[in-house]
């Protein structure tokens, strides 16, 4: 593929996203004599010391490893919409750096901290449905001589263009306790915190969208969730699992795995139990295909159906796995985060092989990009 | 035991100056080493944070490796000594300030802490001890200066479970600082009258006693001499197990805040820390391994010199029926008199007779009453010291909850350390009959762990003594996923002779703890 091909594809794809509500569904037929002018799925994910990489899950073979400087952490990945630029958190969570995939070339560096400010994000990274927005949360303490000062977190909206020293365009402030962010196609940016935020990254109006520590389920307990990876850019949608407990305390206590989703493509949001909560989940996507039908994995990789509230399918692992994200035909899930292998499994969770890294990804997303 | 005293009181006590305050070589290495960043104050020798915090010897040393690892400061091992010396004793913790928190001193981990508030143990309790708060006092401004501190240092504080449910800055801010300050307030009248309070020298002979974990109880004279170096001292120690073996040793020793005694000892060639609580009549602590705090015992000690005679423990503190063995007497003005020691107990032989001690051998026969024996020597009577018994009606092992920890070279393995005590349940008395004989045996706690076989990995007890030790550490190839040699199980103590007298503790076998600060 030469670079003006490249080019080309990148405007289509743009274009497509830009007008289309549904994601590129990639025939894997076709992928699999690709010629030079083909779309193809690269799976993309951060690994220690400092290295992103870009692989091919159908060679299952490394494509390219780019330097990123600065230190690990967390490695939470966002891509472009042209899917063509990795946004990751670096740098001990203070900076966000991005870098084009097909190059390696560092395009964009950003960070919070600065002028005795300590700034760290917990994994809070969106970029805009057009791209030319990046949005992130920052953690910030001001660092006196004698003491710490935590100050109230913000959101700094970023031009993507800015170059290598971005200074926020405008900055708001954020609730408390915020992780991952999803920018959804109207513009609103949605934040997971104590409840599902809606923000309006043009003035930082925010507005409960799903209420989660506030809702009001008398007979649910308050729900809790470890939300640390930035998936879901598969089914266009930002996907928050949490564990409940229904009638808490009581005889018939019974706990449930559930989720709270916001539709990027239409703004659409829904809060619902999917299944018995029976082991831990770190993280969970959904199946492209049907939506219902999710994919969660930790120690076991599981399949939970919330049509049926049932758990589908589980099997143990050979270690543990933080990272879960799918291809875009849904035919195949992959594993990473945690150590230094990327698991690929089919739908039916027939092992389809590993990819082994030189390091750990730790805490990195495992994202699908496709150029 | 606080004193309420009226605030306005309090804080005009101690504006008054308690006369000329002279440079000592910690302030002196404050100034060099710790004023570029706090700022030397109005007042005698104050520094904007320290000053306005009171905390132990321990407490005063981690803030200070904190300042090196994180500030990079440049300290000098000797300035560093100096200045927790001196901190902990211009801003430290009256012994009644202390009182409640001397397990987390004396590190006995294994126990189940419990607070006076709500949402503490939650809050505060998680990562590591509540403890260790409640082991300083500090204004409410300080209280809310360690709340940004952590969520300025480690920002995921706010993001882990029990932390994520709820608004834990908020929480941290308005509710826990405010209730650290009216609780453990940096100033109030028991600091104040300790200050004022005469000092005494720990300097001279004494007697000390405990058990062995393993090898039994054990006594021994100790002296005591100033050494080089404030308040510094030398010790040594020559005794003896209650089997005749012989226990020896010396060690170095330093008082802080006029009280909290530290000492590195070597007993019978083995390295141990000392803690002891100077302030009372009979200080008392505990003496144990630093690598392995599990291993360790708690001893009483009291001056070779006392107005009044008693005896003052009896080792072991019961006879069984029927059986021959050696009973240790210590205390004061022991040395004359006739010697008895209750019914159906007769002295074969006495070994040893001094002032402070008697070590005979006894015989208890087979229809001795169980319940006290009341003993007299001369004219001194104990009553309640040394019980009788021919079975044990109840057996308890403590602690209830053991953790141990798999180790390697660099990071040794920690014990399980368990002991099981005996009682004589009576109509109207429950009568301790002390460590009785018993049997140790191990089994998993539930399903999980014997379906994983944690009781073939995770270590062997001793049946004897009730030492667990922990296997090697590392992921184990045997295992599922190569887990470590972790467990959960259940420890039974039955009474040798008595089967069907028997308790249970749990044991939960970890991976080693990286970071091993001395108030955990
Ligand atoms: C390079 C600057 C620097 C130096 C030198 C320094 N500190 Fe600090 N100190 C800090 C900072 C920053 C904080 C606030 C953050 C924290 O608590 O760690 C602090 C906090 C403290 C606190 C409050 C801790 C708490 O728990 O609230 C104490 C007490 C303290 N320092 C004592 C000392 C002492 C004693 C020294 C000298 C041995 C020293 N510091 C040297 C920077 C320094
Ligand atoms: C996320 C884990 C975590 C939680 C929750 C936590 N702490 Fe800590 N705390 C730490 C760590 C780590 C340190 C040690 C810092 C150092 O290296 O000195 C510490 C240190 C301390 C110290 C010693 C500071 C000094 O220098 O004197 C105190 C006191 C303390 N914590 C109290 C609290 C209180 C009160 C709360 C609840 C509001 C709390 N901690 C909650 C992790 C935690």
């Amino acid at each position: 593929m030469n670079s003006s091909e490249i080019k080309l594809l990148n405007l289509t794809l743009m274009g497509l996203l830009a007008f289309a509500a549904q994601p590129l569904v990639v025939n894997a037929a076709v992928a699999d004599e690709a010629s030079a002018d083909e779309v193809r799925e690269y799976l993309v994910t951060m690994v220690r010391p400092n290295q992103l990489y870009v692989i091919d899950p159908e060679a299952q073979e490394v494509v390219r490893t780019c330097d990123v400087e600065g230190a690990f952490g967390s490695g939470t990945l966002q891509l472009s919409p042209d899917e063509r630029i990795a946004y990751v958190l670096h740098n001990r969570w203070e900076d966000v750096v991005g870098i084009d995939l097909t190059s390696c070339e560092e395009v964009f560096r950003a960070s919070g901290s600065g002028n005795s400010i300590r700034a760290k994000s917990i994994a809070s990274l969106a970029v805009s449905p057009d791209g030319s927005r990046l949005y992130s949360i920052w953690d910030r303490a001001r660092l006196g001589l004698d003491h710490y000062e935590v100050l109230e977190p913000q959101l700094a909206v970023y031009d993507t263009a800015a170059g290598l020293a971005a200074e926020p365009l405008a900055t708001f402030p954020a609730p408390r306790q915020v992780t991952t962010m999803g920018a959804a196609e109207d513009g609103n940016l949605y934040l997971a915190g104590a409840d599902i935020y809606r923000v309006d990254p043009e003035n930082g109006e925010t507005e409960i969208a799903i209420a989660n520590r506030n809702w009001d389920r008398p007979s649910f307990s308050p729900p809790d969730s470890l939300a640390m990876w930035s998936m879901g850019e598969v089914a266009n949608e930002f996907l928050r699992p949490y564990t409940v407990a229904e009638h808490p305390g009581e005889k018939n206590e019974a706990w449930h795995w559930g989720i709270s989703r916001v539709d990027l493509a239409t703004g659409e949001t829904e809060n619902k139990e999917i299944a018995p909560f029976e082991f831990i989940i770190f993280s969970m996507v959904s199946d492209p295909r049907e939506r219902d039908v999710f994919y969660g994995v930790y120690t076991q990789l599981s399949k939970l159906d919330a049509r049926t509230q049932e758990i589908v399918k589980v099997i143990d692992l050979d270690h543990t796995y933080y990272s879960v994200n799918t291809s875009y035909d849904g035919s195949r899930i992959y594993l990473g985060g945690a150590s230094s292998d990327i698991a690929i499994y089919d739908d039916d969770f027939n092992d389809l092989g590993r990819i082994r890294l030189p390091g750990d990804m730790s805490t990195a997303t495992l994202k699908v990009a496709r150029f | 035991m606080r004193h309420a005293l009226p605030t306005g009181l309090c804080s005009l006590a101690l504006l008054l100056p308690t006369g000329a305050v002279l440079a000592s070589a910690g302030s002196e290495a404050i100034d060099r080493h710790c004023s570029a960043c706090h700022q030397a104050q109005s007042g005698p020798q104050s520094w904007s944070r320290i000053s306005a915090q009171r905390k132990t010897p321990e407490g005063w040393d981690m803030t200070i490796a904190r300042m090196q690892t994180m500030h990079g400061l440049e300290l000098p091992q000797e300035a560093r000594r100096d200045i927790v010396k001196f901190l902990a004793d211009t801003r430290g913790l009256a012994p009644e300030e202390s009182a409640s928190q001397r397990e987390l001193i004396e590190r006995r981990l294994n126990r189940i802490e419990s607070f006076d508030h709500p949402s503490y143990q939650e809050m505060c309790a998680r990562c590591h001890t509540g403890g260790r708060a409640q082991l300083q006092r500090r204004p409410q401004e300080e209280w809310e200066r360690l709340v940004h501190f952590h969520v300025g240092q480690f920002q995921t504080t706010e993001y882990q479970s029990m932390a994520r449910d709820r608004d834990w800055f908020d929480l941290a801010l308005n509710e826990i600082a405010p209730w650290l300050a009216e609780s453990q307030s940096l100033e109030n009248e028991a600091w104040e009258s300790w200050q004022q309070a005469e000092q005494t020298s720990p300097e001279g002979d004494w007697q000390l006693w405990g058990h062995w974990p393993g090898e039994g109880d054990f006594y021994a004279d100790v002296t005591i001499n100033t050494d080089e170096g404030e308040d510094a001292y030398s010790l040594s120690l020559d005794g003896a197990f209650t089997s005749g073996r012989p226990l020896s040793g010396e060690g170095q020793a330093i008082v802080y805040t006029g009280y909290e005694w530290r000492a590195n000892l070597n007993l019978n060639g083995r390295d141990l820390k000392q803690v002891l609580d100077l302030s009372g009549a009979h200080p008392s602590g505990r003496i144990f391994d630093d690598h392995d705090d599990a291993f360790g015992m708690m001893v009483e000690m009291v001056p070779h010199e006392a107005a009044e005679s008693a005896v003052l423990a009896s080792l072991p503190a019961s006879l069984k029926a029927g059986e021959r063995s050696r009973l240790v007497l210590l205390g004061h003005g022991l040395g004359e008199g006739e010697i008895s020691l209750g019914e159906g107990v007769t002295v074969r032989k006495v070994i040893e007779r001094s002032d402070m001690r008697l070590v005979l051998d006894v015989e208890a026969s087979n229809d001795l009453t169980p319940g006290w024996l009341a003993m007299q020597i001369g004219e001194i009577s104990a009553e309640r010291l040394l019980a009788g018994y021919r079975t044990v009606d109840r057996l308890e092992v403590s602690p209830t909850l053991g953790v141990a920890r798999i180790g390697n070279d660099k990071t040794p393995p920690v014990s399980g350390v368990f002991t099981a005590a005996g009682y004589l349940d009576g109509a109207d008395e429950t009568i301790p009959l002390g460590q009785v004989p018993v049997r140790w045996s191990v089994s998993p706690w539930d399903k999980i762990a014997e379906r994983d076989e944690d009781v073939r990995f995770a270590g062997i007890l001793d049946a004897a003594t009730g030492i667990f030790s922990p296997a090697g550490a590392g992921p184990n190839p045997l295992r599922q996923y190569n887990a470590n040699s972790v467990g959960n199980l259940r420890v039974t103590a039955s009474v040798v002779g008595q089967e069907a007298i028997q308790d249970e503790a749990q044991l939960i076998v970890t991976v080693q703890r990286w970071n091993n600060p001395p108030l955990r």
